[in-house]
């Protein structure tokens, strides 16, 4: 399936700030099962773009603005092509197992996924089950257990405040399947990306207006799959990926510094939208 | 070289001139106070009223909640220095290092009491040996002429001050016949400016108030007046601008703002600046100053991190708001 | 020289206790390589070393070399006291410390390298996986990046002890941010004008070339600028190391720069100047990782630079050391550290590990937990003689509080047995006692790897303790390698 998306990002400042520093992760991610067919990074005013990659394999921006400006506007637009129609299907060859690296980075607590023994303890019933049933289960108990909520958390809440909550955003929900992958021995990791919503079964609903997480967990049947704890469903072709880390603070769509003093104000709009490949009716 | 240690430099120069001027100040005190009658002169002279004789000299020397007290000059001096040692020669740092080691004993504050003059003269005589140094040590690049820009900045300001706080003495009778207080009060403001003996051998010991602020404003070659400062000021400037420029960048307004102040002593004879009256010519000789040291920071000191419009800038590095992802 | 007295008579009542002593083979026998020495210290009188005591003092307190004590703005200045009885360490003995301290330092950078990119080691069993990647000084954010030459730690300062047979033990790397360096340079330098006489005597090595050694290095790893721009990164001047930042620059002769002097443009660091931006090639930071890059690392650290580790990461600046070092000198690892020369150097180590018990692991955590009263206990990232615990000297309730640290968090604690560090006569107020010293070499590693001849003899001023940390009542002295 092919899809476009149109991510949006404003910064207004309420005097002129300089020397701003943004560094981005907003794709694009090429894997088994989606293609960037095409990224475009644009930024107004006048900035310097400089792409890299970052420590976990995903391609980052470095944007830098030294002038004096009121307003930052980051603008990527991209056409990917996934390719995962049916998320259950066993992959063509078995899995390789993850090396130590791989293993230490998503099964060990990271900085917004600490240990906690509520995880273990609501994981414990899951730990003797077949892995990649489990991790379904799992979604469907986080997505059934914790109330969507966009008032109570922020970038930085920990896992453990939204389990004393019950309620977080996709992101907080996502914290928490990981948590519980995590302390059955799953490999589990944080996904930053799109959805392309509908209505079908089967289908996301919710995240299309923004950015969207949801978590891969790596089973010896089916390899890095995603869940979708806050749609509870499977991640298929109709999700994007950006990049892909422990938690979300490896993997901040954006997070920068300016100098200034002024106000600050962020607006994010998504768009994504189903593309009809031409001359796809045509062979 | 790097915009704080420029600055930094800039403003070490600055405390030790002060502190050299507040030390002359309380040797003033000292003097005015075995002549009588002079009681209504201090308070102008040292910017405090109130203050009984001892108390004067307590809070010109040692008072730390008085930011320009000679101890708290020297302090402010040495806290600087400590972070930019690197720009100066060790002989240079260790003599500021020292005379602060000195001060900090337990012993100071009680010879401050007993002998603020003498005291205060010790620490002139370490404070005019670090000028000396740095006038022997230092290559003539950037880091000299930032001190130097601080020195003479700092000095025609001063002078400037000292002379607007007694120009009410000449507004009673300008003149040419001075009473016996006012000899005093005017000797006074030479001393304060160290520029008593200077000035005996420019007009033979005959202190006419006129002829005061005349040597303390116009002189051109005595190194205390303000129109030597404000040129040697200017020229300290023009070098850290020459180089600037060589790279493409803008030397910005400072020179032109202080090279307007330097006119103004220049070429303004003693007649015209009463014509115009005293206190209006020192308030706009003071204003440039403070305009051209603050483009002065704009340009070479602190932030800017390209010519071209004047931000507010803080120091401090802000982060920016991060998108939560939430749907 | 058969004439030599073998007995100093100043020292008459000097006992080496029973401890190896770095002057005396036995009470009243000198050492060869001591002996124009003690020859020296015999024809001196109390009130003249008390007198060239003083004037070393002095000269510390003049040039300011002083540390702030507990990081500390507004507490005391102190300077680290200083004694004159220089350690002297023969030209044979300096080899061998030498090729070890050489092959140490290649294979650690070898360690590193491999486990930010392939992680062959971490493949075996030689050593757990989790051990290194969970470590604190791990730094993900620093995989797949080819530093130039292959170098991530381009000054290294690794501590030296020597037990009771006078054997040379290694008791820790510092891979970060070593320091103390400076009082290598200035304990030479202040020796030789209060005391110069008792130079005469000896060939001693010089050590004034290690700012340029350094630099050199520095300048060796800049990304591909023929004329780079090196500049010296502190914490500012309430660091207790500054004076040492300030000494290294000016002796260097480079900027001093604070993290807001620095910024980042189209991946370069510039700092500000008075003539406007400059480009930076090659920062030799004295700031840890935690502060470096607020968008990396800990986002409240506003003394670093936004963007420095993706203009790292991109190869457009080069920090020494480099990012994640921490790792190789994390106290657990150290453990390994003989197993890491092995492995990828094929070699056996040189100098000696001490003796390490490891308490993430099961069997040897319950050896620490039942033998606490005989071992050294040390956090595994803690320096400067904090987070630590001298098992035979502590009272009862510590070793109980040590025990339940060890219980709680096995991941951060090792243990080692307690040395009887070998002792050094030294200057006690009219007389010389034993007291105990360790060495602190510095490696530089750039193109070659370079160990400047001498050391910083750190030396337990208090009689009998084992704590020689400048922090915590620690003084130095001159260590003297002599010619060949």
């Amino acid at each position: 399936m092919r899809i476009s998306v149109e991510h949006k990002t404003t910064l207004e400042y309420s005097a002129d700030v300089v020397e701003s520093v943004m560094d981005a992760r907003l794709g694009p991610r090429t894997d088994e099962h989606q293609r960037w067919i095409s990224f475009d990074l644009r930024v107004e005013p006048d900035a310097s773009v400089r792409r890299y990659n970052d420590g976990f394999g995903n391609a980052a921006h470095l944007i830098t603005v030294s002038r004096p400006h009121q307003t930052l506007d980051v603008v990527t637009r991209g056409e990917i092509e996934t390719t995962l129609a049916d998320p259950f299907q066993l992959p063509r060859s078995r899995p390789t197992a993850l090396g130590p690296g791989d293993s230490a980075d998503y099964l060990n607590s990271s900085p917004l996924i600490p240990e906690a023994a509520e995880l273990g303890a609501i994981a414990a019933p899951f730990k003797e089950r077949e892995p990649f049933e489990a991790v379904g289960d799992l979604m469907h108990l986080v997505h059934e257990r914790f109330e969507y909520r966009s008032d109570v958390t922020d970038v930085e809440t920990s896992v453990a405040d939204v389990l004393s909550h019950s309620s977080g955003v996709c992101q907080d929900f996502a914290h928490v399947l990981i948590g519980l992958c995590r302390a059955i021995a799953i490999p589990a990791r944080y996904v930053s990306g799109y959805i392309l919503a509908g209505n079908d079964p089967g289908v996301p609903k919710r995240g299309a207006a923004a950015s969207h997480a949801w978590i891969e967990a790596f089973t010896p049947t089916h390899g890095w799959r995603g869940f979708d704890p806050t749609n509870d469903l499977m991640a298929s072709e109709h999700h994007v990926k950006m990049a892909v880390g422990r938690d979300y603070h490896d993997v901040p769509p954006t997070r920068g510094t300016f100098r200034g003093i002024a106000d600050e104000e962020l607006s994010v709009a998504v768009t994504t939208k189903p593309v009809v490949a031409p001359g796809s009716s045509g062979r | 070289m790097l915009s704080r240690v420029a600055d930094d430099l800039y403003w070490v120069a600055r405390y030790v001139e002060r502190g050299i001027a507040v030390s002359r100040l309380v040797d003033v005190t000292r003097h005015l106070e075995l002549d009588a009658g002079t009681e209504d002169f201090w308070a102008p002279l040292v910017g405090a009223i109130d203050l009984a004789s001892e108390d004067v000299r307590f809070y010109l020397t040692s008072d730390t909640m008085n930011p320009d007290s000679l101890v708290s000059c020297v302090r402010a001096a040495r806290t600087l220095a400590r972070g930019v040692r690197e720009a100066m020669s060790s002989e240079m740092w260790e003599e500021l290092n020292t005379l602060y080691g000195s001060l900090a004993t337990p012993t100071t504050s009680r010879q401050v009491r007993g002998e603020a003059v003498s005291f205060a003269r010790l620490v002139r005589e370490r404070l005019q040996a670090f000028q000396g140094l740095a006038e022997s040590t230092l290559a003539r690049e950037e880091e000299w002429h930032f001190l130097e820009l601080g020195k003479f900045v700092e000095r025609a300001d001063g002078v400037a001050r000292v002379l607007n706080r007694q120009s009410h003495l000449l507004a009673a009778g300008q003149g040419s016949d001075p009473t016996g207080p006012d000899v005093v009060r005017w000797l006074a403001v030479l001393r304060t400016c160290g520029s008593a003996e200077a000035y005996a051998r420019y007009y033979s010991l005959r202190v006419e108030p006129a002829r005061v602020v005349e040597f303390l404003l116009l002189n051109a070659v005595f190194p205390q007046s303000v129109r030597f400062s404000l040129v040697s000021a200017c020229a300290a400037l023009d070098a850290v601008g020459t180089l600037r420029a060589a790279v493409g960048n803008d030397p910005g307004p400072a020179a032109r703002t202080l090279g307007r102040a330097r006119a103004q002593v220049e070429l303004t004879a003693i007649d015209e600046v009463f014509e115009r009256g005293l206190e209006s010519f020192l308030t706009d000789i003071q204003l440039l100053i403070a305009q051209a040291s603050d483009e002065l920071s704009a340009t070479y000191l602190r932030d800017q991190p390209q010519p071209g419009r004047l931000v507010g800038v803080a120091r401090a590095t802000q982060l920016m708001a991060a998108q939560q992802q939430q749907q | 020289m058969s004439a030599a007295p073998r007995v100093a008579p100043t020292v008459p009542a000097y006992r080496p206790d029973g401890f190896w002593d770095e002057m005396f083979e036995a009470p009243g026998r000198v050492r060869p390589h001591y002996v124009d020495l003690a020859r020296r210290l015999a024809t001196l009188a109390a009130p003249d070393v008390a007198k060239r005591q003083r004037a070393a003092e002095l000269s510390f307190q003049a040039q300011g070399i002083t540390f702030s004590v507990n990081q500390d703005p507004s507490g005391p200045e102190k300077t680290m006291p200083f004694d004159l009885i220089p350690r002297i360490v023969e030209a044979e003995e300096w080899a061998r410390i030498e090729r070890g301290l050489e092959q140490r330092v290649r294979a650690l950078n070898l360690f590193l390298h491999d486990i930010y990119h392939e992680q062959r080691i971490l493949r075996t069993n030689l050593i757990p996986a989790d051990l290194v990647l969970g470590a604190r000084g791990y730094r993900r954010e620093f995989r797949n990046v080819d530093v130039p030459l292959g170098v991530y730690t381009h000054v290294v300062g690794s501590d030296l002890v020597r037990d009771g047979t006078g054997t040379w033990f290694v008791l820790e790397d510092n891979l970060r941010v070593p320091s103390g360096v400076s009082y290598l340079v200035e304990n030479r330098r202040v020796l030789k004008r209060v005391w110069p006489q008792i130079f005469t005597d000896y060939q001693v090595r010089p050590v004034e070339g290690y700012p340029q050694d350094l630099l050199d290095v520095l300048r060796s790893v800049a990304p591909g600028s023929d004329a780079p721009t090196v500049v010296l990164l502190t914490p500012g001047v309430h660091n207790s190391a500054f004076f040492e930042h300030a000494f290294l620059a000016k002796t260097m002769g480079i900027d001093l720069v604070q993290g807001s002097d620095l910024f980042v443009d189209d991946a370069a660091v510039y700092m500000r100047t008075t003539r406007g931006r400059r480009r930076v090639d090659v920062i030799y930071r004295r700031v840890d990782d935690d502060f470096l890059d607020p968008l990396a690392f800990r986002h409240d650290s506003l003394l670093g630079v936004p963007g420095l580790l993706a203009t790292c990461r991109m190869g457009r600046v080069t920090l020494a050391n480099q990012i994640g070092t921490g790792v190789a000198d994390d106290k657990a690892i150290y453990a390994y550290v003989p197993t890491i020369i092995k492995f990828y150097l094929g070699e056996d180590e040189i100098l000696p590990n001490v003796k390490t018990y490891v308490a993430d692991d099961p069997t040897e955590r319950a050896y620490i937990l039942e033998h606490i009263g005989e071992l050294v206990v040390k956090s595994v990232n803690e320096s400067g003689g904090y987070g630590m615990l001298i098992g035979p000297h502590a009272p009862a309730a510590d070793r109980e509080e040590y025990r339940t640290r060890v219980r709680d968090d096995p991941r951060g604690y090792i243990a080692q047995p307690t040395l009887a560090l070998s002792r050094h006569p030294t200057w006690s107020g009219d007389h010389l006692e034993g007291r105990h010293v360790d060495l602190r070499p510095f490696i530089l590693f750039g193109r070659d790897v370079t160990v400047t001849p001498g050391g910083l003899t750190r030396v337990a001023l208090r009689g009998g303790s084992l704590v020689v940390n400048s922090s915590q009542g620690g003084g130095a002295k001159d260590t003297w390698v002599l010619e060949a």
